[in-house]
């Protein structure tokens, strides 16, 4: 052991003699209300697809890989991992002693089980196969040893194995209760799924004999009885509620983030959303876009901080890049890299472009540069199409803003029938950009942008394979650069989100990633 | 009547036949991927293409709707592209909240609208007579969701006399049924109150007020039930008007129903169960519609034997 291994084992040792001091003055009980504005679609985390589920799935399953507050790795239902020399098998040495919640041990060969299943195209799994896409085999070494036998390296299989989806299921009681496993899954987590009011609440009930929680939180099972989500699809109502009592955990819309706040009486929280809020993807194929003198010389002409000044509320930063700073992978000199607001600069790129200025109009060949942004009314957008469409109506240039309902939009774009769209994205890690960039996702997925390149396409697969960490950083910030030279994106903001929680409620916690950690927390 | 009954479930065959043709062209005209709505911006392009296999998109429309007329006739209207439930399920869950919510409001909205609409008819108080001119105007003024956010934060948040949201039994009907009712008795006023007028002013009532009726009784036995035929009709074609409203009322006061499972199943294109609710509100519909055909026969003799 390392003297600091010794040290931290210590402190850990320390904490938890803390923590269970604590946790004799908690009393155990009681139930904290969590507002959500929509029902899960399946609380089978392999047969989910909705972002929802994130938010109940951490307190109902655990995953092999954890992350701490910080967004860390740390031990979750694995206590270690190590790669082969090739990167193309990963040990996992599993912790002893852990139950599903039907009281069956969970093993070797339960947790190979639970990845089969995922893996089985029967299961007919949304998100979680796709996980595990270059996974080939989950093979049990011994009783509390698995390995994972890969197609070829692939370094993103940790931070997969964190992701809420492939929490572990118990398999086989997954084949017992067919569909009804939708609605009451077999997991490990420190709550289980009790009665579900179809369009009206979920109830978690606590899992007495949980004990193998993440090292932040203390030992043993969580104190609160119950956690109740509660299904709210109206933002004003859910606040109205709030403000009543009848909810105890809120996420607050921007509009009524300040409203909270004034009154003093309620915890806020917030963090950086992981994503950017709003970016204009352009079309490169359409006018006046095919030309990339246009699309950089847009960059130059919006004051992106008035914009989240006006739009946001001052809720955020401008977003300079692809990626915001709260995703591993973002390179920090993007900021100071990308086009600054100035106007001068945009123009003589328009002047380069071709455009001269008539009657206030900029023209090319009788052409007025004019276009459209495709929208929906995500919260944000609508008020930056208009903010956009002022600014660019100084220089000359027409902007319509064409609204329209969000599935509409994504199929819109999908089709490449826009000139420039608005979008947004929350993610966990950098191998987003491969969605959006790769030429494979043209026409069918989100190669919004509809731009195809065997660099960029070749820097994807680069960052997917290596296993040298320093070579994927400089690879992501390269892809980062290219966005901007190439005028693919014009990255716009990236909003803050908040949570606003009840004083009765006590010991809760939000990590940077935006999960709140109730293990700690109870009612007064 | 045997006859009569054949020729409404005809009619009603009819009804379903075109209302399920008219909602899958519908559902499937309007842009947008269910594949892409279901994985939400944390997708591939794999992920996608691996679901639309999965959920038989692929395959030519007229295959896909003579698959669901075969399977609807059996009583079975699929599963929902969204949770994997059966869609017969999944409306069976949402149904009893909003036919009480529904009849909660219609309930609520005959008695206001019939009062609202005599007492226009017959007073002669010139400040009774102008908020009556305006509780129409108000009531089909204000949008639901307006008036329900006003509800909530009055009787919700300053006096607190209900939950905002949660379930606390008759109770939290009470809100969502009136903002539901408010434009609907407003219509009921109004048709209520022309129609009184129109009988006051016949023979029949001139007659007995000339043998001495006291002038209640002429009110509400003799002028009323003549009047109430209209009503009655409004109020049966009102019902699918608050169906529809529920869509909206049951969003904002967050209550499980028919209404709110259509939206999400929109948003979501869940073709399966949009086209379930729409089925099943039309057989309400119908139903409601035949009711108030044999009410009429209840309250004027005539109308059965023509």
């Amino acid at each position: 052991m390392k003297p600091k291994t010794v040290v931290r084992s210590l402190l850990t040792c320390l904490t938890l003699a803390l923590f269970a001091s604590v946790a004799l003055a908690q009393s155990v009980g009681g139930s904290v209300v969590i507002a959500i504005n929509a029902e899960p679609d399946s609380l089978d985390p392999q047969k989910s697809a909705t972002a929802v589920v994130n938010q109940v799935m951490r307190y109902i399953g655990d995953t092999l890989v954890n992350k701490d507050l910080d967004g860390n790795y740390i031990a979750g239902l694995a206590t270690s991992w190590t790669p082969s020399e090739d990167d193309k098998v990963w040990t996992f040495t599993l912790r002893e002693n852990v139950k599903f919640h039907n009281g069956k041990p969970v093993d070797a060969e339960a947790v190979r089980a639970s990845f089969l299943r995922a893996k089985d195209p029967a299961t007919q799994s949304p998100v979680a196969a796709g996980l595990l896409a270059p996974v080939d085999d989950v093979v049990v070494v011994d009783d509390y040893t698995v390995e994972f036998h890969l197609a070829r390296p692939y370094y993103l299989l940790i931070e997969n194995l964190t992701q809420q989806a492939l929490a572990l299921v118990d398999a086989e009681a997954a084949a017992e209760l067919g569909a009804e496993f939708n609605r009451s899954p077999v997991l490990t987590g420190p709550w289980k799924v009790g009665p579900w009011a179809s369009g009206s609440r979920i109830t978690l009930e606590r899992n007495p004999d949980y004990a193998w929680g993440p090292e932040y939180a203390h030992d043993g099972p969580a104190y609160l009885g119950q956690i109740v989500f509660q299904i709210v699809p109206d933002q004003a109502t859910a606040t109205a509620a709030f403000e009543a009592g009848n909810v105890d955990v809120l996420t607050v819309a921007p509009s009524d983030v300040q409203t909270l706040e004034s009154t003093g009486k309620y915890s806020m929280l917030s963090f950086m959303r992981k994503g950017l809020g709003l970016y204009m993807a352009y079309n490169v194929n359409r006018a006046p876009f095919d030309d990339l003198r246009v699309r950089q010389a847009l960059a130059y002409l919006i004051d992106k901080d008035a914009l989240v000044a006006v739009s946001l509320r001052g809720l955020g930063q401008p977003a300079c890049g692809p990626l915001p700073p709260s995703i591993a992978g973002y390179w920090d000199g993007i900021c100071s890299y990308s086009a600054p607001y100035d106007p001068a600069r945009g123009l003589e790129l328009l002047v380069e472009a071709g455009y001269t200025s008539q009657n206030g109009k900029l023209v090319k060949g009788g052409q007025p540069l004019a276009f459209s942004i495709l929208t929906s009314s995500t919260y944000g957008w609508p008020q930056s199409a208009q903010v956009v469409q002022a600014m660019l109506k100084e220089f000359g240039i027409d902007v319509t803003v064409e609204l329209v309902e969000h599935t509409t939009l994504l199929a819109q774009g999908r089709e490449g029938s826009h000139q420039a769209i608005f979008l947004g994205y929350t993610y966990t890690s950098a191998d987003i950009l491969n969605s959006y960039l790769n030429s494979a996702n043209i026409g069918t997925g989100y190669n919004w942008a509809h731009y195809a390149d065997p660099e960029i396409d070749s820097r994807l697969a680069l960052s997917r394979s290596t296993s040298d960490d320093a070579l994927r950083q400089e690879t992501y910030a390269e892809l980062q650069r290219m966005v901007l030279d190439l005028g693919l994106w014009l990255p716009l903001w990236i909003n803050d989100n908040y949570v606003a929680l009840q004083p009765r409620v006590q010991g809760a916690q939000l990590s940077k990633e935006g999960f709140i950690a109730l293990l700690d927390a109870y009612v007064e | 009547m045997a006859s009569q009954f054949y020729g409404r479930a005809l009619a009603l065959l009819t009804v379903l036949l075109g209302v399920s043709l008219a909602t899958f062209l519908m559902v499937h005209a309007v842009p947008g991927d269910p594949a892409f709505a279901l994985l939400g911006d944390q997708a591939t392009a794999e992920d996608i293409a691996r679901v639309r296999r999965d959920l038989g998109l692929d395959r030519p429309l007229p295959e896909q709707y003579a698959r669901y007329v075969i399977r609807a006739v059996q009583g079975d209207l699929g599963t929902s592209i969204r949770t994997g439930q059966p869609v017969i399920q999944a409306i069976g869950q949402r149904f009893s909240s909003t036919i009480y919510l529904t009849l909660a409001a219609i309930f609520l909205s005959t008695i206001t609208g019939l009062a609202v609409g005599i007492v226009a008819a017959v007073s002669r108080n010139r400040f009774v007579e102008f908020f009556i001119s305006v509780f129409p105007l108000v009531g089909l003024s204000l949008p639901t969701f307006w008036s329900g956010l006003l509800l909530i934060t009055l009787f919700g948040l300053v006096l607190k006399w209900v939950p905002v949201v949660g379930d606390a039994g008759l109770r939290s009907l009470v809100l969502p049924a009136i903002a539901l009712a408010l434009p609907t008795s407003a219509v009921v006023a109004r048709m209520t109150r022309t129609t009184m007028l129109a009988t006051l002013g016949e023979e029949f009532v001139r007659t007995a007020r000339a043998k001495g009726v006291p002038r209640h009784l002429v009110i509400y036995k003799h002028a009323l039930k003549a009047a109430l035929i209209p009503v009655v009709t409004v109020v049966s074609l009102q019902f699918g008007a608050l169906l529809g409203g529920a869509i909206v009322v049951e969003s904002v006061f967050a209550r499980p129903g028919l209404g709110r499972l259509a939206v999400e199943a929109i948003l979501a294109r869940d073709f399966p169960v949009v086209q379930g609710v729409v089925l099943v509100s039309a057989v309400v519909f119908v139903l409601v519609n035949f009711a108030a055909e044999f009410l009429y026969s209840a309250l004027d003799p005539r109308i059965s034997k023509s």
